[in-house]
This record gives C-alpha cells, sequence and structure tokens, in this order.
C-alpha cells in the first residue's frame, strides 16, 4: 500500500481538530504525523486545563520558569504558542487550578503568569485571532495596557478581543489603548464587559466609535458605576454618526433616566444599528 | 475527452466530466481541442473508473474554490457520496491519491472525511494499523509529546 503523503494527512486530520481525544491518539504514532497534528491541535486548545498551562509555562524563558515552576526543568520539544489562534478567558480558571494544585506554586503569581503567557503567545504566534484576557479583578496595569496595545497594532492581527473583570479606570489614563483602539481595522468584536470603567466611560468609548472602522460588535454591559450625563453625551453622538456598528450591549450599566433619553435620540439617527441590549 | 490509465486502458469522457479535475481542466485549456489521449499513469483504471463515476454524479455542482476550514465538519456526507466511500481501504487510499493528483477538490474531501470518521476514537496503535506507519519515537521522546500534551485527555 502506498504511504499517504504529508499533505493528504493535513487534510485528513483538519477534519478531527475539535476532537482532541483522536489526535492525541494520533500525536504519539509517529514523529511524522506528530508533527502534522501539532499545530491543527494547538490551533484552539483548551487552556482551561491546568495540565496545558504547565506545558505552556514549561516553554517561557529560563528565569521564569523558574520562578513559577521550578521542579520543572524540561524544555517542550514544541514551540507550542506559536501554533494558538485562539486564547480563551478560561486561561484565568486554568492557572488558577494549577496554582491550586501545586504546592509550590504560589498564588501571588496568577496576574504574572497570566500576563508572561499571553506576552509569549502574542509574540510567537502566526497568526492570533481571538483574545480574551479575564484578569480576575486586577487592575489592568501599565504593562498589561502596553502588551494590548501591541496586540492592537500588530499588522496581520486580531479579530476579537474581550477584556473582562480588569479594573480599567477613566480616559485620563487609557489614551494609548483608546488610540490603538480607534486606528485598529482588524478588529471586529470587542468586549468589555465586567470591568470597572469609570463615570467617564462614555468619553472614553466615543472617539472608538468616531474613527473605527471595522468594528462591528461592542459590549460594554456590567460596568457598574453610574455614567455621567458628559459621557453619555459623547457617546451618544459618535453612536449617531458611526455607520459600522451592528450590535451594541449595554446591559447592567447605570445609566440614568437622563442618559437614556440622549441615548435614545441618537439611536434614530443610526441606521446601521440592528441588535441593541440596555 | 480521452484518457488513458496506467495499464493502458482507454476512457472517453465528457469534457465537463474531465474539467472537474483542475490538472485536466487547465492541461485542456493549455493544448486546445486535441484526439490525443491524456495519460495518466499514477491512476488505474479501476480507480480510474470510479474517480469518473463520482464526477459525472457531481458534474454539474458549483465549483467551490477555498471553502472556509474552521467550518470543516466530518458529518455531512450525503447518501450517494457515503455509498460511494463504501470501498475497501485500499481502494479508498488510492482514490485520495487520484484525487489529490487530479486536483480535484470535492474528491478529497470527501475521502478525507471518510478517512477522518475512520480513525475517530481509534487507539495510536489503531492508527498506525491503519495507515501503515511504524513508531520511530524514542521511549523518551512518546513520554514528552505524552506528558506535553496530556490535556487533550480531561473534559
Amino acid at each position: 500500500m502506498t504511504p499517504l503523503p504529508v499533505e493528504v494527512f493535513w487534510e485528513i486530520l483538519k477534519y478531527l481538530k475539535h476532537d482532541h481525544k483522536t489526535l492525541f491518539s494520533c500525536l504519539l504514532t509517529s514523529r511524522k504525523l506528530c508533527e502534522i497534528t501539532v499545530p491543527i491541535l494547538w490551533n484552539e486548545p483548551n487552556l482551561e486545563s491546568p495540565k496545558l498551562v504547565r506545558t505552556l509555562i514549561s516553554g517561557l524563558g529560563r528565569k521564569e520558569v523558574k520562578t513559577f515552576i521550578p521542579q520543572n526543568q524540561q524544555k517542550p520539544i514544541f514551540n507550542y504558542a506559536q501554533y494558538i489562534k485562539t486564547v480563551s478567558s478560561g486561561l484565568t480558571a486554568g492557572i488558577n487550578k494549577l496554582i491550586q494544585s501545586e504546592e509550590n506554586f504560589k498564588s501571588m503569581y496568577f496576574y504574572d503568569v497570566l500576563y508572561e503567557l499571553i506576552k509569549m503567545i502574542l509574540h510567537s504566534s502566526k497568526g492570533l485571532k481571538i483574545l480574551e484576557i479575564d484578569g480576575n479583578e486586577r487592575r489592568l496595569n501599565y504593562r498589561f495596557k502596553a502588551l494590548i496595545t501591541y496586540a492592537l497594532n500588530k499588522k496581520n492581527a486580531l479579530v476579537s478581543l474581550q477584556l473582562l473583570n480588569l479594573s480599567i479606570d477613566d480616559i485620563e489614563e487609557q489614551k494609548e489603548l483608546v488610540y490603538a483602539l480607534s486606528n485598529n481595522t482588524t478588529l471586529v468584536s470587542l468586549n468589555l464587559s465586567n470591568n470597572q470603567f469609570g463615570r467617564l466611560a462614555g468619553t472614553t468609548l466615543a472617539p472608538i466609535l468616531l474613527k473605527n472602522k471595522t468594528l462591528t460588535s461592542l459590549n460594554f454591559s456590567n460596568n457598574r458605576r453610574e455614567l455621567t450625563i458628559k459621557g453619555v453625551e459623547a457617546f451618544a453622538s459618535a453612536l449617531s454618526e458611526n455607520k459600522t456598528l451592528r450590535s451594541l450591549t449595554l446591559s447592567n450599566d447605570s445609566l440614568t433616566r437622563e442618559g437614556g433619553i440622549i441615548l435614545a435620540n441618537a439611536l434614530f439617527k443610526n441606521e446601521t444599528l440592528k441588535s441593541l441590549d440596555l | 475527452v480521452k484518457l488513458t490509465s496506467s495499464e493502458g486502458t482507454e476512457f472517453i469522457i465528457d469534457r465537463k466530466v474531465a474539467e472537474k479535475s483542475v490538472l485536466l481542466k487547465n492541461m485542456l485549456e493549455d493544448v486546445g481541442e486535441s484526439d490525443m489521449a491524456i495519460p495518466l499513469p499514477n491512476v488505474t483504471g479501476p480507480i480510474l473508473n470510479k474517480v469518473i463515476d463520482y464526477c459525472t454524479h457531481h458534474r454539474d455542482d458549483p465549483f467551490v474554490s477555498q471553502e472556509d476550514d474552521s467550518k470543516k465538519v466530518s458529518d455531512d456526507i450525503d447518501d450517494w457520496d457515503a455509498e460511494f466511500c463504501k470501498v475497501d481501504q485500499g481502494t479508498l487510499f488510492e482514490l485520495i491519491l487520484s484525487a489529490n493528483y487530479l486536483d480535484i477538490k470535492p474528491l478529497l474531501d470527501l475521502t478525507c472525511k471518510t478517512v477522518a470518521n475512520m480513525i475517530k476514537g481509534k487507539t495510536p496503535d489503531e492508527i498506525r494499523k491503519t495507515f501503515n506507519i511504524t513508531n520511530d519515537f524514542t521511549p523518551e521522546e512518546e513520554e514528552h509529546v505524552r506528558k506535553e500534551n496530556e490535556w487533550c485527555e480531561e473534559r
């Protein structure tokens, strides 16, 4: 029987990309099949798994590996991070589970591990499309902000960005991020729910809606601080001019009665929005 | 259009059927109308027969260029196609090779889907047997690969 050529194996295994169990079997059959399988398997990995997080950590720089998991010194066979195209917010759960199961792993490292892993994936991935970061109620610090700005400015990149449970403050501190979001030309979906955006959140988001021409979906729900009228006005005016947004979610935001009326008036002028959740 | 298989058997088919193969389509465009048979030294008669069956049945299907990889699922095979793929494994692999060589994307997709369904849920050993692969890992390597990818077994 003639052996099948490599590109045919690739064609076959693509159909099994969500069947991790079968792909795992394929990995273990031979070196050649392993090399074909790894990129497919790691395309959209299950980041909630502590075992997977451990493999990723061992691919970090020596210094970081030594700090996080000192007993694990073996470098992984593959540079797995380069194949990842989707980083799900489940990574946060994965790291937390690993911290709970390992004695030497200190919980104070949570945020550092999250940062280092996302940094590694961003730098080595050959086409990250979806990036979801669940900050687990930490504050969006300077390092992280720089990293997200880098992700947004990267050329062939992100289609969807989700920043959850991060304390993000008002515009004064978010200039780079707002600038990057405004000028980005690949992002289609932006989810900023469950953050502690300040009272001026409307002002923060307005320039993005005015300048960005690709974003079709914006989720800004569960930001519990009451929005100022000034902010809502800025946001409403941007919304009335925006021609790309199709879906907007503002549920559970503290919108005053007056703010609601301002927003409703802006929606009259907007012709592209198809779905709205307040 | 005249085709000759590897053992020299001649097949005469409609141009429209032949054009399901991108390889033949390009060839026909290059040489224009001709009575000369096109030799296909990589395809045996019985396999070519099967391939022609497939192309004849699907002759009026629209040409799909590049389908989105993310939509790939292995369980949307229609009855005729499923029946078509009920052949022994050797024949199936020959069909894959021919589809690949003749560049008939829908046939390649169908046969690859069928093989994907065949190996679903199998052990490494069973997959090795299916594809006639020898395990060339050192025990140490195999252990590392297993350890680094153990997460697949969860859930």
